[in-house]
């Protein structure tokens, strides 16, 4: 157990440390103080993630038993008392606690599963019912912005990815599984969708979830335009969509600070690069050295970007 | 010549990365010798392109085609590392991390081959790479799964493998008193405190195989030894994290309790659906408590953030209630709600379920 006490002492006496800060950071390395944020953070998400889970499976399982009128109705009642601490949070202009945030979420989750289901029984969109995802990414986006919520926007952004056709989990994000150019036009029409409803934001909302968009959209982009990489036909394709990505991306990082989109800028192009390379002269000798170089290449950009973007003074 | 940055350097490092400060940019330059870190997205690309720049090391050495290819190909990787080291101030970077272990993994593969390709040398060997890789570059990931290697090494049964696990863990977790001067002895101590359990948990479970529920209400007493082991340590630990006021513990202690609740998963005779929906209810609210109760300190304990959250733990929160949102319909004519498949992700939109 090792305490740096003495060191922000040290940084306090030298002036680099404001007296607030250091007897802030001096109580947590005495042990003072112990913020249990993160792991309570965890234990909420985990149990969302569980009651989604068996709300699913409740589902799936005794769809004959309930009845789908009773159902619709059980799950939106289970998910109208989620939303209303955070309603009356907001009607009271007081800070949303970390609870009623994932409560908030859950709820969003429920009315997910609830209209889901409804589109199955009733098939109220006809042909249309693919498009219950883009209602239920207006409706999420909806109560983002009513009350003020990440974790929704999130979701928001999540169906609307789903509306364009992009799976999740590890089998459907393996690089194999994105190799076709349709699924890569998709991703990065995504992204540019996300994009826009960025600038709206900024205009609208000041920017205040931009941060969001942002990570979604970069990685969208990325990964649909890596799939290009893996596939034969649109190699060229991807190899120079990787780079063109890349040189947005690391602007970004540039004029942001946000180190983050540098290492996607960096770390994607390397990749990208690497994986035509290798597909094109299956990894010969020529073929390793470019892929070294390239890998190489990126370490030292990524390490100037690293340098530039920490040491520079705010 | 500095191997790598003295107790003193590393203790401004690690100031300089909790007070969110570059260690090169004054005050922190005066104290840190000119070392150079990243944060944790950089360091997990520099590992990943670490790692691509070994095995192209490897496979160019390979297609030169001299023998004893992998020797040269570790001792170049090694080198490097050595040279972004010593010479360019890296350390905890990534890529000099990724060159390292992988030359050192190297180096046992071809140890392995000589030894005649035994399974249980080469988990010796790569438990020797990993805990060399892990005490040269003060890494307390590659020290755990060093232990873990020579854990599964010793080819004991499982229950005493896993008991072997919890005794490694109750070690880290006194060891965590005492007074170090490295901050990294404290996060390789932390690091195990909270693996080793885990692992203990999985070994000891493994014999009735982790995907079936055993039948606790007509078991003997003996087949309650896993989920005690694991109830004990979650005490244990609990305590520790408390008086200690340390994350490392607590973290131990919630995953014991999983381990537990998966482990007692057919206890109550519920039909799957009801206990994830019961239990995960159950440990909302607590947390929803919990985090009410500990607005105000509580034994020095707050269920406030007391920093600003850091870049990773952003991106994670916004990306853990993506993974939850409803999955892409399936193309088709028709709406139907067909059964099967488990897929579901929060909607069920697409019909999937």
């Amino acid at each position: 157990m090792h305490s740096l006490e003495a060191e922000v002492r040290e940084l306090r006496a030298a002036d680099g440390l404001s007296e607030a800060r250091a007897a802030s950071a001096i109580a947590l390395e005495r042990r003072a103080v112990l913020s249990v944020s993160a792991e309570l953070r965890v234990a909420l998400y985990a149990s969302v993630a569980l009651v989604v889970t068996g709300v699913g499976i409740l589902v799936k399982e005794h769809l004959d038993r309930i009845g789908p009128l009773t159902l619709i109705l059980l799950l939106a009642l289970a998910a109208l008392p989620c939303y209303l601490p955070a309603i009356r949070a907001h009607a009271r202009a007081a800070a949303r606690s970390t609870g009623a945030e994932y409560l908030l979420l859950l709820g969003a989750l429920l009315v997910s599963a609830d209209l889901g289901y409804a589109e199955s029984q009733f098939h109220l969109l006809g042909a249309n019912w693919s498009r219950q995802l883009l209602l239920l990414t207006a409706l999420h986006a909806y109560t983002a912005y009513a009350l003020d919520s990440r974790l929704v926007l999130s979701l928001a952004l999540a169906t609307l990815a789903g509306w364009f056709g992009i799976e999740r989990g590890p089998g459907a994000l393996a690089l194999w599984s994105f190799a076709t150019p349709g699924l890569g036009v998709r991703a990065l029409l995504c992204a540019t969708v996300m994009l826009v409803w960025r600038a709206i934001d900024q205009r609208l909302n000041a920017g205040r979830s931009g941060e969001v968009f942002e990570h979604f959209a970069a990685n969208l982009a990325f990964w649909g335009v890596l799939g290009w990489c893996w596939d034969a036909s649109w190699r060229i394709v991807g190899a120079i969509a990787v780079l063109v990505l890349a040189a947005i991306a690391i602007h970004w990082a540039l004029r942001t600070r946000a180190e983050a989109f540098a290492a996607y800028g960096v770390g994607y192009a390397a990749l990208g690069l690497s994986l035509a390379v290798a597909q094109l002269t299956d990894l010969s000798l020529l073929g390793a050295t470019l892929v070294l170089v390239i890998v190489l290449v990126a370490a030292v950009v990524l390490r100037r970007l690293h340098d530039l973007l920490k040491n520079a003074p705010a | 010549m500095k191997l790598r940055p003295t107790p003193s350097e590393e203790r401004w490092l690690a100031l300089a990365r909790r007070l969110r400060s570059s260690p090169r940019t004054p005050p922190f330059e005066d104290h840190t010798g000119g070392w150079r870190t990243a944060n944790f997205l950089g360091r997990g690309t520099f590992f990943l392109l670490g790692l691509i720049a070994a095995s192209m090391i490897a496979i160019i050495v390979d297609r030169v085609g001299p023998p004893g290819a992998l020797v040269i190909a570790g001792l170049v990787s090694l080198a490097i590392a050595e040279w972004l080291i010593v010479s360019r101030r890296h350390f905890w970077s990534g890529i000099e991390e990724a060159l390292e272990v992988a030359g050192l993994a190297m180096l046992a593969y071809e140890c392995w081959t000589h030894l005649g390709s035994r399974e249980s040398a080469a988990e010796y060997l790569l438990a020797a790479a990993l805990a060399i890789a892990g005490m040269r570059l003060l890494n307390a990931l590659f020290t755990t799964l060093a232990v873990l290697a020579f854990l599964q090494a010793l080819q004991a049964p499982a229950l005493l493998e896993g008991l072997l696990c919890y005794g490694v863990a109750l070690a880290a977790l006194a060891a965590g008193a005492l007074r170090f001067t490295r901050p990294s002895y404290d996060r390789m101590l932390d690091c195990l405190v909270v693996a080793m359990p885990l692992a203990g948990y999985v070994w000891s479970a493994s014999p009735h195989g982790l995907g079936s529920a055993p039948d606790y209400l007509h078991a003997g007493l003996s087949a309650w030894l896993v989920p005690s082991c694991s109830l004990l340590f979650a005490a244990a630990a609990l305590a520790t994290g408390v008086r200690r006021r340390t994350h490392a513990p607590l973290v131990a202690f919630m995953l014991c309790i999983a381990c537990i609740a998966y482990e007692l998963r057919a206890l109550t005779g519920l039909p799957l659906e009801t206990r994830l929906i019961v239990w995960g209810a159950v440990l909302l609210l607590i947390s929803m408590f919990l985090e009410r109760h500990l607005r105000v300190p509580r034994g020095g304990i707050t269920s406030r953030p007391l920093r600003d959250e850091d870049d990773p733990a952003r991106l994670l929160g916004i990306a853990g209630s993506a993974v939850l949102a409803p999955q892409p319909p399936t193309p088709q004519a028709t709406p139907s709600f067909a059964a099967g498949g488990g897929r579901f992700g929060g909607g069920g939109a697409g019909g999937e379920y």
